[in-house]
């Protein structure tokens, strides 16, 4: 069987599958979780520490950049 | 008594498997990989003892065996070496079982009836010339040929019951999470689980207690193991079985009645059968796999061929490349709600419906499968395919344990009965079970 065949095939399945999915409506619960001491998107805190303490970590460093080995494991 | 007594040596119990293996391996193509250190495994066995001293055991490609290859079945993974054991394998080691091999398999265990294997189609031992059935093809193949005292499956959607039924050998699906799954190579990972086959309850029993529960390593289920062997009973007063009419109108007749004659035996010893309702067990398979596309397309996106083998598209086959064609394209059509959002919907309402009707008895029976195997190279469409599972996935769909005992037979064809239980009531399902065995 070809890839195009494979492809056309999976098509007719996924209709013949998801109609059977379709006749009855269900009910769905959506559950509200209180939002106190979560912070707010738009008002991240910033920690000056973090920087440095990563790249106290950091296999190799150039000066306040991290040198990451890209490419290395391809 | 919950240990095994052989007849033989550890030693001498691994030649005879391995005399079958050599005599049958050829026709039957359980194996993908022979252990070429079981003789020390054995010998190690003789030394240190065990529950399972000197059990061999096959072990489904999917499954990490430090050393062996766990392929998956698939040309994608076929020189991949597990670097080390899963969790269910280190339990079974420390127990003294001896790992004969890795087991043949649907690919990715992508299939219910064992042909799609990149390593060849699995024959069936007790039914010459129809298939296994799978994804577990192997694994089930090699305990009905003698080729181990039992294995170990995964069963996603009836993966391990399945090809039990069809091989006429004993089958497990624990609860959900029941058995760590670290270690196992991923299908669905909501729905997966490691489980074992054996040719009778006890030796099921058994293994599942050495691999069930929380050990050292992280665990889904902060659950005690369970000593299952010591209270297995098949004194059945005051059980009560239950069993759908929706079975009925989806199983062939000739199946229906060794699952009848099964539960009359039931009956005969000590159970009340009561009749059920599923009104939604038709909606179990289309919710199954639309999760299933899902899932396995995000398993699979690690094999791109950079760390793990070839990119899979380009080498897996045809049932492999529909799943994730399908599961791609259900993610991208998905911000409409339209099938995987939905297929959520109706697994919590099957999962409702299921426990409700096991509030109302203690075990929910029920065939393996609707009909009976194929004959190898039969051809048939996917949904005739997918059709085998439709009593086995509700089980995965809930969560809950589910195991498969020879029933009977039909035109010589092994028929089992499936029998279902609350979650973590997996000693109420095994002493059913072993009332129900010995029927053939």
């Amino acid at each position: 069987m070809s890839r195009a065949e494979v492809v056309r095939e999976a098509e007719r399945v996924l209709q013949e599958l998801a109609k059977h999915l379709e006749e009855i409506e269900l009910e769905e619960t959506y559950h509200v979780i209180e939002a106190e001491g979560v912070r707010e998107d738009s008002a991240p805190e910033r920690d000056s520490s973090f920087s440095e303490a990563a790249l106290s970590i950091a296999p190799r460093r150039d000066g306040r950049y991290y040198v990451a080995e890209a490419g290395a494991w391809v | 008594m919950n240990e095994l007594v052989l007849e033989h040596s550890p030693l001498e119990n691994l030649e005879r498997c391995l005399e079958r293996i050599q005599e049958r391996e050829r026709e039957i193509n359980a194996f993908i990989e022979l252990n070429p250190r079981a003789e020390e495994e054995a010998r190690r066995a003789e030394r240190h003892g065990g529950r399972l001293c000197g059990l061999t055991v096959a072990v489904k490609s999917n499954i990490n065996v430090r050393g062996l290859r766990a392929t998956c079945a698939s040309k994608t993974l076929e020189n991949y070496v597990a670097p080390y054991d899963a969790v269910a394998v280190q339990r079974l080691r420390s127990e003294g079982a001896v790992i004969v091999g890795m087991a043949n398999m649907d690919e990715f265990a992508c299939g219910s009836s064992g042909e799609t294997s990149y390593f060849g189609p699995t024959q069936n031992p007790a039914a010459e010339g129809r298939i296994p059935g799978g994804s577990s093809s192997g694994s089930a193949a090699a305990v009905a040929a003698g080729f181990a005292d039992a294995a170990l499956g995964s069963d996603t959607g009836g993966s391990i019951r399945n090809p039990a039924s069809h091989c006429g050998v004993v089958g497990i699906k624990p609860t959900y999470g029941l058995v760590p799954r670290h270690g196992l190579i991923d299908l669905a990972m909501s729905l997966d689980q490691i489980g074992p086959i054996a040719r009778d309850v006890r030796t099921a029993a058994l293994l599942l207690e050495v691999i069930a529960g929380r050990g050292r390593e992280a665990s889904m289920l902060d659950v005690q193991p369970q000593p299952y062997t010591r209270h297995l009973s098949a004194d059945l007063a005051g059980v009560r079985v239950g069993f759908a009419r929706e079975f009925e109108e989806v199983t062939s007749p000739e199946i229906l009645g060794v699952i009848k004659r099964s539960l009359r035996r039931l009956e005969a010893q000590g159970a009340e059968v009561v009749e059920v309702e599923l009104p939604s067990l038709e909606k179990a398979l289309p919710t199954y796999y639309l999760i299933v596309f899902v899932e396995f397309f995000s398993a699979t996106r690690r094999y791109d061929g950079r760390r793990y083998g070839y990119r899979i598209e380009e080498v897996c086959g045809a049932e492999v490349l529909r799943r994730i064609h399908l599961g791609s394209y259900i993610s991208q059509k998905e911000y409409a709600g339209r099938y995987y959002r939905r297929a959520l919907q109706f697994r919590s309402l099957i999962r409702r419906e299921l426990l409700q009707a096991l509030e109302q008895v203690d075990v929910l029976a029920a065939p393996t499968t609707p009909k009976l195997p194929h004959r190898l190279g039969e051809s048939l469409t996917p949904l005739e395919m997918y059709a085998y599972d439709l009593l086995t996935v509700p089980a995965n769909l809930a969560g809950i344990p589910a195991g498969v005992v020879p029933a009977g037979r039909v035109r010589g064809i092994p028929v089992g009965l499936q029998v279902h239980a609350k979650p973590l009531e997996e000693q109420v399902m095994l002493n059913v079970m072993l009332a129900a065995e010995g029927a053939e």
